[in-house]
């Protein structure tokens, strides 16, 4: 067990990877085999990524570094910098972590029976199973020019997942628009690194930002790196891809997709706090952080609103939601410099933001994979056309139920406790941005309630009456997040304190993620 | 952890269940005449002949037109925004990366 704690950082990345390689070699043998080799290996990734994270929790940073003699040993004898591939995974890490394997298991087994009608199954698998490579990799590596390569991973095989079902012309036009945009925000993080590069001689995280000096190349590459990273996650306004992309992608793949999202979004703290952290202007790039959530929240909310497709809706509650965790990680890091306002509402509001984001993870993935079970059932996304759903597909309209309810902050789900959190710490840096967000909750709960009524009340429509709710596989999907959702909602104080403050704690800790590396600490 | 002391879940959830409780015996209380299967569970629709299911339903674009009538000032643009065109997608991304690299810059200087 010990061996396996050690290696776990790489093990989190390297079994999915071997395993895509391998799904579509054991599939030309059985699909059976197929499936039950990709769940085991999740299962898998999923077991190591917990071992890690508890590591972590007890033990603190943990630094793996690829080809040296001792894992922990990232800097070569007469070495300055790192000059060898470094993992660094911290509190924020091992939750990313944590999220993504349960995403990326749950997705894959609602993905079981759902993409049985599709051909090509075997590649769906291996570029499902890299998206998670690339998903994993941005969490866990502490060197820049690696989280391109992770980020490119991700972009390609999103794309490509995106459009799998090219029998539906929006499923190819989404993929295509996905790979352009990733393609330009790729290009400018690699400008970004460049500038680094030039300047300090380094790509390890922690080495630039020990050196970082905060020259205008430095300003430069910070513009590079928001804007790309942000377009990724999705924020207004380079959020116009995500409901293009999202919408047609396949069923299983939604949640894990959501999960890429909130990847980005999790690197762009990573490169704020570790990497720039008190050197930068912190008013200014905090603001523009919170500028970009408020912009989110309500353009995502007013657009889900008006919305008749039932998947683009929830997709653009994708944008709506991410705004809530940029709102409470932009106040935190607009006062980063502050001590007393940092202790008064700063940290809770990065923990407000952060735990929005696990939230969100298992409660949003959950309602995307109720959206596709509407569509594995009817053969329409089409709100006008759907009605009545309530009295046949009884699991799937309980699953949308917890679902929405806690997208929509109502007690006692978990989408309250966070943005409860969220809303008492930015009132106190400012009440308008509260008043913003209390608004665009109440518009989420109209907009679910919206679907709500449209979708699975009413009389039971003639043309469904033969319809039944959904295979085993894809009730478990859903189950696996409802399940995580309820838990999270019944104990919120555990979670907060077991994997939320330490990650809202990893990102204050700027020294701590340098000196990790560099030492000295 | 302030935040949280007060928020206690399975407090809440106590009370629901016990409301819960409290309702569906007040409920198995009433109506001793009514008869299942019987005109007395039919659609009550004010007296009129009631529409066939297909015509009964609410549907989706019906829901929230006055929402929609007021904000059209505000939604007639946004919308137009959304283009689907990924020429604009980039412009709008190109934009993004110089204007926040303008205030980042002006902002340091001041």
């Amino acid at each position: 067990m010990d061996a396996l704690t050690l290696h776990s950082p790489i093990l989190a990345v390297a079994i999915p990877l071997l395993a895509a390689f391998a799904t579509p070699l054991i599939g030309r043998l059985s699909s059976r085999a197929r499936d039950v080799f990709v769940i085991a290996a999740l299962a898998s990734m999923l077991f190591v990524v917990i071992l890690l994270a508890r590591d972590v929790y007890e033990v603190g940073i943990r630094i793996y570094t690829l080809g040296a003699l001792s894992p922990s040993q990232a800097i070569p004898e007469n070495h300055m910098v790192p000059v060898r591939l470094v993992f660094e995974v911290d509190g924020l890490g091992a939750l990313m972590a944590i999220i993504t394997a349960v995403v990326a298991l749950a997705g894959t087994i609602y993905s079981i029976v759902s993409i049985k009608p599709e051909t090509g199954q075997n590649r769906f698998y291996a570029l499902l199973l890299l998206l998670v490579v690339g998903i994993m990799g941005i969490q866990l590596t502490g060197d820049m020019f690696n989280l391109f390569v992770f980020l490119e991973i991700l972009s390609i095989s999103g794309a490509a997942l995106a459009a799998f079902r090219t029998r539906f012309v929006d499923a190819v036009e989404g993929g295509f628009k996905y790979l352009m945009v990733s393609t330009v925000g790729a290009l400018l993080f690699l400008l970004a690194i460049g500038i680094f590069y030039g300047q300090y001689n380094a790509l390890n995280i922690a080495a630039i930002a020990s050196a970082m000096q905060y020259t205008v190349l430095d300003q430069v590459a910070l513009a590079l790196i928001l804007a790309a990273f942000l377009m990724k996650s999705g924020a207004v306004p380079s959020h116009w891809w995500v409901p293009d992309t999202y919408t047609p992608a396949p069923a299983g793949t939604s949640p894990i997709m959501y999960a890429s999202s909130l990847a980005c979004l999790a690197a762009t703290f990573r490169m704020l706090f570790s990497l720039y952290g008190v050197q930068m202007s912190l008013a200014t790039v905090g603001w523009i952080v919170i500028i970009a959530g408020v912009l989110s929240m309500f353009v995502g909310v007013t657009m889900a609103l008006r919305q008749t497709d039932i998947k683009r809706l929830m997709v653009y509650h994708v944008i709506s939601q991410e705004g809530y965790m940029l709102l409470g990680v932009g106040v935190g890091l607009a006062v980063l410099s502050n001590p007393e306002a940092l202790a008064a509402y700063g940290r809770e509001a990065i923990a407000g933001g952060l735990f929005h984001v696990i939230n969100n993870a298992f409660f949003k993935g959950l309602l995307l994979l109720t959206a596709e079970a509407l569509f594995f059932r009817l053969g329409t996304r089409d709100l006008n056309q759907m009605g009545g759903m309530g009295r046949t597909m009884k699991w799937t309209c309980a699953f949308f139920l917890i679902g929405a309810l806690a997208i929509s902050g109502v007690p006692p789900f978990n989408g309250f406790a966070s943005k409860l959190m969220i809303y008492e710490s930015t009132y106190l840096f400012n009440p308008v941005l509260t008043i913003i967000a209390l608004i665009v909750s109440v518009m989420t709960l109209a907009s679910f309630t919206k679907v709500f009524q449209s979708a699975f009340t009413g009389p039971a429509l003639p043309q469904y009456k033969e319809v039944r709710e959904v295979p085993m596989s894809m009730k478990l999907g859903m189950g696996l997040l409802a399940a995580a959702t309820v838990f999270i909602s019944l104990f919120p104080a555990f979670v907060v304190d077991t994997i939320i403050y330490p990650a809202a704690d990893a990102l204050l800790d700027r020294s701590g993620y340098i000196s990790a590396v560099m030492g000295g600490g | 952890m302030p935040v949280l002391t007060f928020w206690a879940p399975i407090v809440l959830i106590i009370a629901f269940v016990i409301v819960l409780v409290v309702t569906l015996l007040y409920r198995s209380r009433g109506q001793a005449k009514f008869k299942e299967g019987t005109e007395q569970g039919e659609v009550f629709y004010s007296g009129e002949n009631v529409p066939e299911e297909l015509q009964r339903h609410v549907r989706s674009h019906n829901m929230y037109w006055g929402f929609f009538e007021a904000m059209k000032r505000y939604y007639d643009p946004t919308v137009r925004a959304h283009t689907g065109i990924v020429n604009d997608y980039l412009i709008w991304l190109l934009g993004l990366t110089a204007l926040a690299g303008v205030v980042i810059i002006v902002a340091d200087l001041l």
